[in-house]
């Protein structure tokens, strides 16, 4: 049957027409995918969260009157900028120095706790380090840290409590806006770049707030400090940090681990719930990762009793592979003493972390080392050997709508092996939400290493899972993973094996 | 609506002066439309592409819910981010508030699921900072269904220095995976007030206690499967063992395939005793399941077509045959028919395990509540089908005609594989074919949920003779032929870099100037066939439709 062309139009005018399914036609909208881009899969990560991952591993410094009085908050005194009295200017040298040889990549100062004193020459309050005692009114600790850090090649980020138990007008709008808002300003212009800004958790409840004695105040931490306003203004003085509550989260305990199910998945409304911090939220609106706190002693201040339980480094790796090993980032207390110094002890500790991670998690077995998969996506520069050709920009996938996949990483030789890493391509979105790891020394007959869920940025494996000790390793010369689901097709950037 | 929405507002603007506002495309009371994605490197952003809005026309007035003349029109694009919506700038910027307040919109989208609020905006006593600040994200308190008006709730509360100036209406808070296709979704009637319900109730096939709820007495009392067997060929099984919750949702799996007249039989795999059985249908497509018994047996027009056990009280019951049932039955309910005159479709069907009720969303009598009893209810449809369905074909710059050469068919087998040659005229060439295939083509996809037609899309290198599978013959069908200019140097536009696949008779042509992977899988999933391949390759198939590397091909 030869149809004319204009009567076939005109029938299928008839025929079509019915079925549009509303009265309004927009064009039709193309995109080249000439490279076979996976699609993502949302939320996806920022520029700045891709930075602050990478940092993956920093220190912490929790320092100020209550050093010298002994306490965690001080909240619970009327204030009195002459508690803080060091004998000399703190040694931030030496506090950045040992956090640099435990591997850390930057550091978070705190510039003011729960007490509302500011370790800063500021002109919002007057409880500051201006009318401290001793060398407190040569000190200025962002100043002190920031040089260290740059010294170090490490980044530098800020903590400032939003709670403030001596400020007169906390629980006000104008501590928002004449207090708050000039102490974040004048820490995102007076010293150098930010990779990060901390904020807190803990908000309102007892303190003086200016008068002479305790009251109790509270706020409604969803809307008081218009966090989403104050995320703005912090960009457009440091474009490259990243805000507490907005841009990462805390991992829900400060006892140094992470879900070992973790999404960087998040809804903004859980901030303040709390409720689903360790593990993420598959299908969270958002992404906001995971940052896992945790004190090298039992304090975040240091008191003297707290030389003598400071975590070993073996616990301090252990949390790190908990952490930073779990689609998270590490953010590890080191408290100086009264003389302005991290203790001995602490120190010993953090080098011998810093060993550790050297020694155990350095020398990939993996690298350059040849990679074949069951299925790779076509066509495009997907190939298996992008896993271990050390290029973060490059990734292992799959065709679109399939969700696993397996590769096999030949060693070369048979080596014990204690770890492996498997980070995914998450500037395209998390998705793998099971995989297995097996070892072989034939290529033939396998052994199951572990098994897991999440990856995201980073997963360290050790057998079983367990991480409680180094152990004695596994002999293999072949290492299989398999992706066994994933929300889309699974991108894997680098497996390491070590 | 309009009266409706402005009683609604007159109570607001007593309870909360100077928050009410009405937006409403019919006037000019809003600033500015476009779209807003808040992921940042969004081709709408960069401007690779540009959003699609506009007012136009109500294509669906709706008596009683949104009868106004105009309503904007989004189109939700496959480009845009998870949260990707329409726009709408304020004439009266909206102050927000520590106490929580409400924006309603009007919405009428093909997807049901919960739709997203971003508010845009700034602090009142920052004067320098831009309106264009990220204020809130807010999922709907409910979900929307799809095909029909509906009003979503967003529950929004700030800081008090803050006010929006823009709201953006996100259709999809769960399209957070790559999709194929763009749809349309349309809004309408958007009110700032402090009343947390929607303005109209959009429950269909209502329930009587929460969709999550758990079986409570599983050990003793579970629905563990359903069979459904007809006099001319239905035969569906599902196992439900698995469950754990009172109400299962069988909606988006194989439908039961039923012809109209045929006399259908369902068994219920229940253990545990002292409850019976329903089978309800919703012969109306109208979102709900309306009893109407006469003389102990189900009427005509019932949707409530067979059951096992109902009486006025339970110890004097009948079973929908009419005749007397003990209230201890274990029976299955009488078999049903469909109605001879029934218009081909897709259909609700209800199957209830109950005790003495009628009530389609379980007995709500206090001491017989379904949950207590430990019943079940499940919902899937049914496809009530013609033995021959409605062909029709677009086709331009080609002819197209019946496999043996003479004139397409006006209609074709029910489930059954349709072949049919393409004839591409000499300066084009056949890209693919669109393949529209169910019922209701010329309403929404979507009715009461019910999902009525979907679209195949399927890629082509050559014309001839086509085949289209029996399972995109599951009701009428349309296709379209999708062609290109052939390129004037005569290298296919398929030579390029990478995995070209020609499908052709009874082969798929693979060919690679370079090592390529591939992977081809039948559409049961099976692996035919996979490798590497630099070179060409010719890899003998059936005729059906396959998926190679993510993409379909129709071998023929």
């Amino acid at each position: 049957m030869k149809l004319n062309f204009k009567c076939w139009t005109a029938l299928s005018m008839l025929m079509i027409m019915p079925v549009c399914i509303s009265a309004q036609n927009f064009a039709d909208q193309n995109l080249a995918n000439p490279d076979n881009t996976p699609a993502p899969v949302f939320p996806v990560p920022n520029e700045r969260q891709m930075s602050w991952f990478e940092t993956e591993f920093y220190g912490f410094s929790h320092y100020g009157p209550n050093t010298f009085v002994g306490s965690e908050w001080g909240n619970n005194r009327k204030p009195n900028a002459r508690e803080f009295a060091p004998s000399s200017v703190p040694n931030c040298d030496q506090w950045v120095s040992a956090m640099h040889d435990a591997g850390m990549k930057g550091m978070v100062v705190i510039c003011k706790h729960h007490d509302g004193f500011c370790l800063w020459p500021t002109k919002s309050t007057d409880f500051n380090v201006i009318n401290s005692a001793g060398a407190g009114p040569q000190t200025d600790i962002p100043k002190l840290v920031s040089e260290a850090c740059k010294k170090y090649g490490m980044k530098f980020g800020v903590y400032l409590s939003p709670w403030d138990a001596s400020n007169e007008h906390y629980a006000k709008p104008e501590y928002i806006t004449d207090v708050f808002m000039k102490q974040i300003t004048e820490l995102c212009t007076n010293y150098g770049e930010l990779f990060e800004i901390w904020f807190d958790g803990a908000n309102g409840g007892s303190g003086y707030y200016g008068g002479s004695y305790m009251t109790n105040r509270t706020i409604d931490k969803a809307t008081y400090y218009d966090w989403d306003n104050l995320l703005d203004s912090i960009h457009k003085m440091q474009p490259n940090c990243v805000v507490w509550g907005r841009e990462f989260r805390w991992c829900g305990n400060e006892d140094g681990y992470s879900g070992k199910t973790c999404w960087s998945n998040f809804d903004i409304a859980e901030v303040t719930i709390e409720g689903a911090n360790n593990s993420g939220i598959e299908d969270g609106l958002m992404f906001i990762p995971s940052e896992v706190d945790v004190r090298t002693t039992n304090k975040w201040f240091w008191t003297s009793d707290q030389d003598n339980v400071v975590k070993s480094a073996e616990r301090l790796f252990q949390i790190y592979l908990e952490s930073v090993g779990r689609n998270a980032t590490l953010i590890m207390n080191c408290a100086p003493n009264t003389s302005g110094v991290l203790p001995t002890q602490v120190v010993t500790s953090l080098q011998g972390l810093g060993q550790l991670l050297q020694t155990r998690l350095t020398n990939d077995f993996a690298l350059n080392k040849t990679v074949t998969a069951d299925k790779t996506r076509t066509p495009g520069s997907f190939a298996a050997s992008n896993i271990t050709d050390n290029d973060k920009n490059t990734y292992w996938a799959t065709n679109d709508g399939q969700k696993t996949g397996s590769f096999v990483i030949d060693l070369g030789q048979t080596k014990t092996i204690h770890y492996v890493m498997l980070q995914e391509y998450i500037r395209l979105g998390q998705r793998v939400k099971s995989f297995t790891i097996e070892t072989s020394t034939d290529n033939a007959s396998w052994t199951t290493f572990a098994t897991g869920t999440t990856i995201g940025y980073k997963r360290i494996m050790a057998k079983n899972d367990d991480t409680t000790s180094y152990g004695s390793g596994q002999s293999a010369r072949y290492i299989r993973v398999n992706i066994t689901d994933s929300k889309e097709c699974p991108l894997i950037h680098t497996v390491s094996v070590f | 609506m309009k009266k409706y929405i402005l009683s609604i507002l007159s109570v607001s603007m007593i309870t909360m002066a100077g928050m009410a506002q009405t937006i409403n495309f019919e006037e000019n009371n809003h600033k500015a439309i476009s779209t807003y994605d808040y992921w940042v490197d969004s081709p709408f952003r960069t401007g690779e592409l540009a959003g699609q809005v506009e007012i136009i026309d109500n294509p669906s007035p709706e008596e009683g819910v949104n009868e106004t003349a105009k309503v904007l029109a989004f189109n939700r694009s496959r480009y845009g981010s998870h949260l990707y919506g329409a726009r709408i700038d304020l004439q009266t910027p909206i102050q927000l508030s520590s106490t929580q307040s409400y924006i309603h919109v009007l919405v009428k989208t093909p997807k049901k699921g919960s739709l997203a609020l971003i508010g845009l905006g700034k602090r009142n006593d920052w004067p320098a900072q831009s309106a264009e600040v990220f204020q809130l994200v807010r999922v709907s308190t409910k979900e929307i269904p799809a095909g029909k008006w509906a009003d979503a709730v967003f529950k929004i509360s700030g800081n008090a220095a803050a006010q929006l100036h823009s709201l953006v209406i996100v259709p999809d808070t769960k399209s957070m995976l790559p999709t194929d296709d763009d749809y349309i979704v349309y809004f309408d009637e958007i009110i700032h007030n402090d009343d947390a319900q929607p303005r109209f109730s959009t429950e269909v096939y209502p329930l009587s206690f929460d969709k999550e709820q758990k079986n409570i007495r599983e050990s003793e009392r579970k629905l563990n499967g359903l069979t459904f067997t007809g006099n001319k060929g239905a035969n569906l099984t599902f196992d439900l063992s698995s469950y754990k919750t009172a109400y299962i949702d069988k909606i988006d799996a194989e439908p039961l395939e039923v012809l109209v007249g045929e006399q259908i039989t369902a068994q219920f795999n229940y253990k545990g005793d002292w409850m019976h059985r329903y089978v309800y249908l919703d012969k109306g497509n109208d979102g709900k399941f309306t009893p109407e018994i006469s003389g102990n047996r189900p009427t005509a027009n019932s949707d409530l077509v067979a059951y096992s056990f109902l009486g006025e009280n339970e110890d004097n019951g009948y079973n929908s045959n009419g005749v007397s049932a003990s209230k201890d039955t274990h029976a299955d309910p009488p078999a049903f028919t469909i109605p001879a005159d029934m218009e081909p479709g897709f259909y609700r069907i209800r199957c209830k395990v109950d005790w003495n009720s009628d009530d389609a969303g379980g007995n709500t009598a206090s001491g017989n509540l379904i949950i207590n009893n430990g019943g079940a209810i499940v919902d899937l449809l049914a496809n009530v089908h013609m033995e021959n369905v409605n062909l029709s074909v677009t086709a331009r710059m080609c002819d197209v005609t019946a496999a043996d050469g003479g004139q397409l068919p006006a209609q074709i087998p029910f489930g059954q594989a349709f072949s049919f040659n393409v004839e591409m005229d000499g300066d084009y060439e056949i890209t693919g074919l669109e393949i529209k295939h169910g019922y209701n083509f010329t309403g929404e996809q979507y009715v009461c949920e019910n999902r009525q037609w979907q679209v195949e899309k399927i890629a082509l290198s050559e014309d001839g003779l086509i085949t289209i599978p029996a399972e995109y013959v599951d009701g009428n069908v349309s296709i379209e032929i999708k062609f290109t200019n052939k390129n004037p140097t005569g290298l296919s536009s398929q030579q390029a870099d990478g995995l070209n696949v020609l499908p052709g008779k009874g082969n798929l042509t693979l060919k690679s100037n370079s090592a390529q992977e591939y992977c081809i899988v039948n559409a049961s999933g099976i692996v035919m066939d996979k490798s590497v391949l630099s070179g060409e390759k010719v890899i003998g198939l059936p005729s059906g439709v396959y998926i190679v590397n993510g993409q379909k091909y129709l071998v023929r």
